[in-house]
């Protein structure tokens, strides 16, 4: 691949654990795109959700570690972006980084409290792979698309996660209150994003470890909504939403179930690329476009 | 300097002060004080975990961790012994699990608690990286997690520390038995030994080792051929 | 400011008396069938300094999505003082909240969700 972008990837453990076909599609997607994804070395579990309170350092340091180890790793190959998928990763690595950048007292115990690696200086930015694709352009995506999935209704569904919270600014990758950034890259993959008023709506989060009856209220609405619209799949953005929305799919009649896939599975298929989906779901994509043949 | 200040080291036990030769280990040390070990002790040689020692030095207010028979004394040493670290092993049957380290978390669910803060690594008299090897846990990487802890005794420093409230001993030994189980290539020579066992070439030397008396024992134990 | 405002203060860095209760916050929050109280109804107890504002289920029901702090008009963070509400509760010595050893159908759950679960319900 000719590589016109190369950037840090903070990889998260979803994505080396349960769910590989969403890192799977990813680099399928990129060789095509020419972007280099370089994981960060040693990178440490973020936290999935953030710590909110403001004399907490403590949770911070997961965080703090692999900036420490993309930081360095950056000097090398010269750049200081740091891209991530999952979007439980985005939010706390992003919160974090502002928190550092503006916090000097915050920064200044953390790296003395790191005292077995080096400080982390806070010009690291933290992007999320779907800003990385707008930022390069959505019209430059759609020139690569050699199957473009027309026929295809996709929910576009955001989650919290990408959008909120608004305060510290830095965090939404789009209007916290009717965002379009997934809309328009279901556009430029050829597909159409269904009518889904429930697009910014919690999928339950935590809780399906031990409350799941308040993700089966949540999920089983998303899913109702996106049904109503007439979606053929569910966009999904995060592994833990994902989860959530498939945990409930089982639950449901099979006439009643909208699959759910990462946007790189959608991005990857359209590229021509591997998308790593199950094959049930491979051909019922197929059927909605048309029948064209896949790598 | 005194020629006594040179040698010998002040030290505290039980917050009692003595002085003892500088060269000496921890554990020589307590015994060179008069005081006979019933716990804490064991193999003597780094090896066993038994012998895991607290302690703080003046004028320094970290905590130290480090094994009584390998570490020398230092002057002013606060030492504090713990016979022994509680953990809580919960039962896991290797032959029904894969070799993944998602099924050592679902044994140890407390490994998601990991702050990265490192108190681990810092307890270990092993040298050993052990916010490292829970990390490569988190990150899917069993093999790394087996090479990065073969050197673990067991003492359990790490796990008191640690304010997750992990026991990250228990943890790499169940990552080492999958890994041991599903991934290594299995001994051949053992195999055959343990068929050996199976069809009972041994069982007669056995039952005469178990009839003999402790003189006849210690006899036959002097007597033993060393080279065969 | 009363001690448990205080203490909120402390925790979240928000302070409660800026909120005039126009009640933006439950309207948003996706999760008040399953509370016994609102949000900004606990707001208000934290405001009057009642504790009974600690024994509501509403911050552990609370799934931390933001919808609340995003619409709040004074700029309150409400999530933030939800948390510090569950730390107040989770710091006090020999609280717990949640078992990890005794987790329902963990073979299928994915550590994402353990994690996430793990941090917010412990210290």
């Amino acid at each position: 691949m000719v590589i016109m972008v190369e950037v840090l990837y903070y990889p998260g453990c979803s994505l080396k654990n349960t769910y590989p076909e969403f890192e799977k599609s990813t680099y399928a997607a990129c060789e095509k795109l020419g972007i280099n994804l370089v994981e960060i070395p040693e990178w440490n579990c973020c936290g999935v959700v953030p710590s909110l309170a403001a004399d907490n350092v403590m949770r911070h340091l997961g965080a703090v570690r692999s900036f420490i180890n993309a930081q360095e790793k950056g000097k090398e190959i010269g750049t200081n972006v740091v891209v991530t998928l999952c979007s439980m990763c985005y939010n706390v690595l992003k919160r974090v980084n502002l928190i550092l950048k503006e916090q000097v007292d915050t920064l200044k115990n953390v790296n003395d409290f790191i005292d077995d690696q080096p400080d982390y200086v806070p010009e690291l930015e933290v992007v999320h792979f779907l800003n990385l694709l707008k930022n390069v352009g959505f019209d430059k995506l759609k020139e690569k698309v050699v199957t473009p999935l027309r026929g295809l209704k996709v929910a576009p569904y955001y989650g919290c996660a990408l959008l909120r919270p608004d305060r510290p600014k830095g965090v939404p990758i789009d209007d916290p209150e009717n965002p379009t950034v997934i809309e328009n890259f279901i556009r430029s993959i050829g597909a159409e994003p269904a009518e889904f008023p429930f697009k910014t709506e919690c999928c339950g989060n935590y809780h399906i470890v031990f409350e799941p009856s308040i993700v089966e209220m949540r999920t089983k609405k998303i899913i109702g909504s996106a049904r109503s619209g007439k979606a053929d799949v569910i966009l999904s953005p995060c592994p833990l939403c994902t989860y959530n929305l498939q945990h409930e799919n089982e639950a449901l009649d099979r006439s009643e179930q909208v699959p759910v896939v990462f946007f790189t599975q959608l991005l990857a298929l359209s590229l021509g690329a591997k998308s790593h989906l199950s094959t049930e779901i491979k051909n019922q994509i197929l059927k909605k476009i048309g029948g064209k043949k896949f790598v | 300097m005194s020629e006594e200040k040179k040698t010998m080291a002040t030290i505290y036990i039980m917050g009692k002060a003595y002085k003892v030769p500088n060269t000496l280990t921890i554990m020589k040390a307590i015994e060179y004080a008069g005081y006979r070990f019933i716990r804490s002790c064991g193999c003597r040689g780094g090896f066993c975990g038994s012998c895991t020692t607290f302690y703080r030095v003046k004028n320094d207010y970290k905590l130290y961790v480090d094994l009584a028979c390998q570490k020398r004394v230092e002057d002013e040493m606060y030492i504090v012994q713990l016979p022994f670290i509680p953990a809580e092993k919960p039962k896991w049957d290797l032959s029904k699990m894969k070799p993944t380290t998602d099924e050592v978390i679902r044994v140890f669910p407390e490994i998601t608690r990991c702050l990265s803060c490192n108190v681990c690594t810092e307890a270990c008299p092993q040298d050993i990286e052990v916010m490292r090897a829970i990390q490569a846990l988190r990150r899917g990487d069993l093999e790394d997690v087996v090479n990065l802890t073969f050197d673990c005794i067991s003492c359990g420093a790490c796990s008191i520390r640690c304010p997750a409230e992990i026991t990250h001993y228990q943890v790499f030994q169940l990552a080492r038995g999958l890994y041991g189980k599903y991934e290594t290539i299995p001994a051949k020579h053992l195999m055959e030994r343990v068929k050996e066992i199976e069809a009972g070439n041994f069982d007669d030397e056995l039952s005469k080792l178990m009839d003999m008396n402790v003189e006849k024992l210690k006899e036959s134990y002097q007597k033993r051929e060393i080279e065969k | 400011m009363n001690e448990l405002a205080e203490r909120v203060k402390e925790i979240s860095d928000q302070n409660v008396y800026s909120c005039y209760q126009c009640g933006n916050c439950s309207a948003g929050c996706m999760f008040t069938d399953e509370m016994d109280t609102l949000p900004h109804q606990v707001i208000a107890l934290v405001q009057m300094e009642d504790k009974d504002a600690l024994e509501k289920n509403t911050s552990w029901i609370c799934a931390s999505c933001f919808v609340c702090s995003v619409r709040c008009p004074r700029g309150l963070d409400v999530a933030a003082i939800m948390e510090a509400l569950r730390e107040i509760k989770i710091r006090e010595r020999g609280f717990r909240k949640i078992d990890l050893r005794k987790i329902k159908d963990i073979e299928k759950l994915p550590q994402i969700a353990i994690t996430a679960a793990a941090q917010k319900f412990t210290w």
